[in-house]
């Protein structure tokens, strides 16, 4: 008995000191679209509080020279094909698969930026279709080409 | 006495009465109050001998950083419209945003009390930069590394209809 009511007052003293996931959701979005892509997906995994939050954003930006960027870009399409599933720990690509295709995303995403397009590459073709097919409420969808600077008065080379 | 005849000397400044949730009064500029949108919107309503405002949910200490902040924004608008329209050269945008940083640069606790009532106040520029700073460090932390620094628990694991 002495034990349980420990253990509860154990959780409950943690659960008392995380004060961040506390804060109402549109503060918790809000700080979501101060980070980039991996990170904001990244948040998901934290506890069950975040879980789907993200995918309340609107906005994805697949963007950056950065190779974790690169990374969280690749993620994102490669959990569609087979060979992903058999390269990558299970539970990896089945976190990705449920976040990625949550109904939620699906309807709040409204603009996508993306960046470093090559062309020809088959995870940013699956990338753009999957958006297509399955982004319901998507209005813009800017694309950079690779030679294109990054900066906020570009223009897109191809669309 | 002396001082009302001269045209340079500004009339005496109008104030505002701001109450902590902890029942401590503070008496601030109305052009310091007026950072705080929910405060400004409805604030020509106000009578002019009313304009005291009850903040339930900010603590005297916070509201003490939140005033402080305020303060130094409002002083530094100034200054800087001040130096724009002499052309003098200035760099006080560069110090405000020096300042910020040291001013954010807080423990977690206050950052949320500071995050919260920049939220419940509406000072947009205030929310933004504790904002800022919490993403700063989610920034390029593994999961493990974040919830230890928010004391975030790991809940999702545990399933409770899982058997036993």
């Amino acid at each position: 008995m002495d034990q349980v009511m420990e253990s509860g007052w154990m959780v409950k003293s943690r659960g008392a000191n995380d004060r961040i996931s506390r804060l109402p959701d549109d503060v918790l979005i809000e700080i979501l679209y101060f980070l980039d892509m991996k990170d904001i997906v990244k948040t998901g995994v934290l506890s069950r509080r975040w879980e789907h939050l993200w995918t309340n954003i609107w906005f994805l930006d697949f963007c950056g020279p950065s190779s974790c960027e690169r990374e969280a870009r690749e993620k994102f399409v490669g959990f569609f094909t087979d060979e992903y599933l058999q390269e990558h720990d299970f539970n990896e690509a089945n976190y990705w698969n449920s976040m990625l295709t949550s109904p939620c995303l699906m309807k709040a995403l409204k603009c996508v930026h993306i960046y470093d397009f090559a062309g020809g590459s088959s995870f940013e073709t699956v990338l753009l279709e999957f958006l297509l097919r399955k982004a319901l409420v998507l209005l813009t969808m800017l694309i950079y080409s690779e030679k294109t600077k990054h900066s906020s008065q570009d223009r897109p080379q191809s669309a | 006495m002396k001082d009302s005849f001269n045209p340079s000397i500004e009339p005496p400044k109008k104030t505002v009465t701001l109450v902590s949730s902890d029942g401590y009064d503070f008496e601030v500029e109305e052009e310091v109050a007026l950072e705080s949108q929910v405060i400004k919107d409805g604030f020509e309503d106000k009578a002019v001998d009313d304009r005291e405002y009850l903040l339930f949910n900010v603590h005297s200490d916070t509201l003490e950083l939140i005033i402080k902040y305020c303060e130094k924004h409002v002083s530094s608008r100034k200054s800087i419209s001040a130096a724009a329209a002499s052309s003098s050269s200035s760099n006080g945008e560069e110090a405000l945003k020096e300042w910020d940083e040291h001013f954010i640069s807080v423990d977690t606790n206050t950052l949320y009390d500071i995050l919260m009532a920049a939220d419940y106040l509406n000072i947009k520029s205030l929310l933004d930069l504790a904002i800022q700073k919490v993403a700063d460090t989610i920034h390029g932390r593994s999961p493990e590394q974040i919830r230890k620094k928010f004391n975030i628990e790991n809940d999702s694991i545990i399933d409770p209809w899982a058997s036993e």
